[in-house]
């Protein structure tokens, strides 16, 4: 084992896969750490899917080099299923396609499906199955065989809220245990879910960091975002840049005048007072806890879902 | 271990996707009973007009000698009893031909007049011109020949027979074969049983597509399963349907009469070593195709070809390419299925052993590695290849 990753899972240099003209990953750099959740952020089209093929070996990079350690698990995006087998003879085969003895795969699949809470569908064929079932069915396949290295591309997707918490609630208590990359452009999911979180677009890395440091990015305190009548945001830009502790982060997008301040509910009345001075029309205020959309907003210019 | 646990979960797949499985095992068995049901309706006997011009003056009859003939023709018997011919006496001669002509017949045969009478001088000793008989045929008719070359045997025989004079030839068969008499029926039995292998073709490919179709062929190539164990555990599945369908095939020509005279341990034997060559034509097949339905489109080609040059269905015009060791090799036997074809006829029809057919399972063998070979390169790079 190469000295570097007994410390580090996987660590990936240089990664770059093209289809023809378009670059889908550009020179991806990264590394994961042991035992840590790692939270893979991006719009659709932003490369996680093609990284994550690349760093389980179903996809051949361009150029760059990639090591990692030890047992490889997958959950793909699709739903990847033996339509023709029950839920445990599927987990059972999974198994012993690792190499896990009869009676162990037998008994890793109980615990799977009662996890995952399909012991009740543990006999049914997996084309009866909701699917929101089969979604849960597509991720425990990927766990049988206790991977050190799990790769979840859009685990959460199609699911619904009852199923999104028992899953979310599976794989955090796999931290520690073993390392999980898992793909969403859900930011919510991704704030609760990882330990870290890298954010991709248009194959790039833009940033990498814990959570709180990436929203730590965006300046401390609260977030304010100002909606005026089309064209006056700019207009209010210097009289809010003159008030005492509303600098931090001030940017304008579209109609929307965005900056993070930690000073109290006082800020508030001076800027409605310099809206009111200058003749302008408020449309909306808000004052919200700062995201990780905050974040990809501020380094993209545009929301994840656009 | 591993390819055990694949043999398992493919075997399920298999007896729950019941459709193709129902139609891999009936399907020869559907033939034999149609094959059966064909030769014993549609081909009974020779179907002969009898228009007699020899007429007593007085009574308006053939006479004696010329009636005795037509008796003959009607009583010819095959060995298991059928009769050979199936006798229309007609008078009008301009509308007997006109059913020969239309295929309403198979044979036209005119006694002409005097027929009887110097058949008659014959016997009596007396010299004179010998009786004649005229025979009214479509030569692009293959069953009116036959039943040209039949009621001309018979109606030697007969002469010979009366007059009492030896025949001026005497031809001897030495029995080659299985020392019994062979329906058409008992000569298609073989290259029938055949299809149920050639079904295979489906259960093996359908497997194999399946994992690409349904993209669980990703899951198997992240495992540790070798494409060896793949493979292996996918023939062995199909090695047990094939000799199932065989065997199913073989009981449905049991019980309409076929009775093969080689052992049916040895036939099995065959069937699933000629069962891997099937299956190796499969993964061939399975590396062009992304889905059940081009299996059940495009995979038609590749399954009509097996069928009609194996011949399975009726046998096609030999093309030789060399001799090997005493034995010719024709240009279909690369074909897998073209050598079980003759392999299951010498065993079924002529009590042949497994020695007996070594040549054609030492073919097969190669043949079925060349295929495997070719088959596993090419679904490797279309379906297990990592782009």
């Amino acid at each position: 084992m190469n000295k570097g990753l007994a410390e580090i899972a996987l660590r990936v240099e240089g990664l770059t896969k093209r289809y023809g003209d378009l670059v889908a990953v550009d020179q991806l750099s990264l590394e994961v750490r042991r035992g840590e959740i790692l939270g893979f952020l991006g719009p659709n089209g932003a490369g996680k899917t093609t990284t994550l093929k690349m760093l389980c070996g179903l996809l051949r990079p361009d150029a760059g080099r990639i090591e990692l350690d030890g047992s490889v698990g997958v959950s793909p995006q699709e739903i990847v299923v033996w339509e023709g087998l029950t839920c445990q003879e599927q987990l059972e085969f999974c198994g012993q396609i690792y190499d896990l003895p009869a009676a162990e795969a037998r008994r890793r699949a109980g615990d799977l499906l009662e996890a995952f809470g399909l012991q009740e569908k543990a006999r049914a064929l997996a084309k009866t199955l909701s699917g929101g079932m089969l979604r849960r069915l597509n991720i425990a396949l990927g766990l049988v065989h206790r991977p050190q290295l799990l790769f979840l591309d859009e685990p959460q997707a199609g699911l619904d809220p009852q199923s999104r918490v028992l899953v979310r609630e599976y794989v955090r208590a796999l931290a520690g245990e073993m390392t999980v990359v898992v793909t969403t452009h859900d930011m919510e999911e991704a704030d609760k879910l990882s330990d870290r979180v890298c954010i991709m677009d248009r194959g790039q890395l833009l940033v990498m960091d814990t959570v709180e440091g990436i929203k730590g990015q965006l300046g401390e305190g609260d977030l304010y975002e100002i909606e005026l009548a089309a064209g006056e945001a700019e207009a209010l830009r210097p009289h809010v840049e003159g008030l005492p502790g509303a600098r931090e982060g001030l940017s304008v997008q579209g109609d929307t005048l965005r900056f993070t301040s930690t000073r109290d509910s006082a800020l508030l009345t001076e800027i409605l007072h310099a809206v009111d001075r200058q003749g302008l029309t408020l449309e909306q205020l808000r004052l919200r806890k700062t995201t990780l959309e905050d974040v990809f907003i501020r380094l993209t210019g545009r929301g994840l879902r656009a | 271990m591993r390819a055990l646990a694949f043999f398992k979960k493919t075997t399920l797949e298999n007896l729950r996707d019941w459709k193709i499985l129902s139609i891999a095992l009936v399907f020869a068995p559907f033939f034999v009973y149609l094959m059966w049901g064909y030769f014993d309706a549609a081909a009974p006997a020779y179907r002969v007009l009898v228009a007699s011009q020899d007429r007593d003056a007085a009574s308006g009859r053939a006479p004696a000698l010329a009636q005795g003939l037509i008796e003959v023709w009607r009583d010819a018997e095959h060995a298991d009893g059928r009769p050979v011919f199936a006798i229309t006496e007609i008078d009008d001669l301009e509308a007997a031909k006109a059913r020969v002509k239309r295929r309403d017949a198979d044979l036209l045969v005119e006694i002409p007049a005097g027929f009887g009478a110097r058949l008659g001088a014959l016997l009596a000793g007396a010299p004179g011109e010998p009786p004649r008989l005229i025979n009214h045929g479509d030569e692009a008719n293959v069953r009116g020949a036959m039943a040209m070359a039949m009621s001309d045997y018979v109606a030697y025989t007969y002469a010979f027979a009366i007059t009492g004079s030896a025949p001026p030839l005497e031809v001897q068969l030495e029995q080659l074969g299985a020392q019994r008499s062979l329906s058409e029926f008992d000569l298609y039995v073989p290259a029938v049983l055949v299809l149920a292998l050639i079904m295979i073709m489906f259960t093996a490919a359908a497997t194999l597509i399946k994992e690409v179709d349904k993209r669980t062929m990703s899951r198997l190539m992240l495992s540790r399963l070798t494409t060896a164990e793949l493979l292996a555990a996918v023939s062995a599945c199909q090695v047990l349907i094939g000799v199932a369908a065989l065997l199913l095939a073989y009981l449905a020509a049991l019980s309409v009469g076929y009775r093969g005279v080689g052992s049916l341990s040895t036939l099995l034997v065959v069937g699933a070593l000629s069962t891997l060559g099937v299956v190796a034509l499969s993964v061939l097949v399975a590396a062009f195709l992304r889905s059940i339905f081009e299996l059940l489109t495009i995979g038609c080609f590749p399954f009509f070809i097996l069928m009609f040059f194996s011949e399975c269905m009726f046998p096609l015009p030999k093309v030789t390419l060399f001799e090997l060791a005493g034995n010719t090799v024709y240009a279909n036997d690369v074909l897998p299925t073209s050598l079980t074809v003759r392999a299951f006829n010498k065993i079924l029809n002529h009590g042949a052993g497994l020695t007996d057919v070594g040549f054609e399972l030492a073919a097969m063998a190669v043949l079925t590695l060349a295929y495997f070979a070719l088959g596993t390169w090419l679904f490797r790079r279309r379906h297990m290849h990592v782009a």
